[in-house]
């Protein structure tokens, strides 16, 4: 993934029970975009609970489509 | 005197507004990442397509969004979607009762018509919540993301075709997906109350 110019790296947020397709959705993407990226399994309670609603207030105060 | 009076009630129903909507917004996106997408991208699963969800998020060395992404899994039929999937089920049912989905043989010619799309019922990659923080704009990262988008729907997940909304009204949006051969399916969602929506174009990926 080529974030030119930034600090960014890319994340992806799938359900806990999709383990088995983060490995090849993260191979394939690293292997094509050349990108640094982290997995990160939701979680529906604790911290990531809170960053999900974080995300999703940026994306409420921001036009729909 | 009036006028200030007015502005109470105007500016309690704005806050409501806007606390629900950050609360069906955040409820929607947990429900979405409620089930394994795994069934519905191997069978076709349309019983639980729409409680799953692949998020994308480009992330600072603080841990904060950057920007963000959305792939959900949606029929094409053109709607809007909730994003709570219980609403949007709920609205879907009674869409098709009235037939909500009509053509649009007036689409924008800038972009033209594209033949071919997939069927209404037909489950297909959606891309929704594209979203650049202000100090991350000008920087290609709406372009990049939407790229991964089509790489991961069509060469990971095997799909052919991915969709999305773009309203015309927003100029950036529409040079930047015209410009990735984004095309407008000129279907649209009309059930009699989507209001404005109504002028927001329906616009197909295609491998």
């Amino acid at each position: 993934m080529k974030f030119k110019g930034t600090n960014l790296r890319l994340e992806f947020l799938l359900s806990t029970s999709d383990n088995d397709i983060v490995e090849k959705l993260t191979k394939e993407t690293v292997t094509t975009f050349s990108a640094p990226v982290t997995v990160s399994k939701v979680r529906l309670d604790g911290k990531r609970s809170d960053e999900l609603t974080s995300l999703a207030e940026d994306w409420s105060k921001t036009t729909a489509v | 005197m009036i006028y200030e009076a007015l502005n109470i009630p105007v500016n309690m129903w704005n806050s409501y507004e806007e606390q629900m909507g950050r609360i069906e917004v955040s409820s929607g996106l947990k429900s979405r990442l409620s089930s394994s997408i795994v069934p519905v991208l191997r069978e076709g699963d349309k019983n639980s397509y729409d409680k799953t969800s692949l998020v994308m998020c480009a992330i600072d060395p603080s841990g904060n969004v950057g920007a963000s992404v959305e792939i959900r899994l949606q029929p094409c039929d053109a709607k809007i979607p909730f994003s709570n999937p219980e609403l949007d089920r709920l609205e879907r049912a009674i869409g098709n009762k009235v037939g909500a989905v009509k053509r649009e043989p007036e689409v924008d010619m800038m972009l033209g018509p594209t033949a071919g799309a997939a069927g209404e019922e037909e489950i297909r990659p959606y891309l929704c919540n594209l979203f650049t923080t202000k100090s991350y704009r000008s920087k290609g990262l709406g372009r990049t993301l939407t790229r991964l988008s089509s790489f991961i729907s069509m060469d990971v997940w095997g799909y052919d075709e991915l969709y999305l909304h773009c309203d015309y009204n927003n100029e950036n949006a529409v040079k930047l997906y015209g410009g990735e051969g984004w095309r407008d399916v000129g279907r649209r969602w009309k059930p009699g109350w989507e209001g404005l929506a109504s002028g927001i174009g329906y616009f197909v990926k295609k491998k």
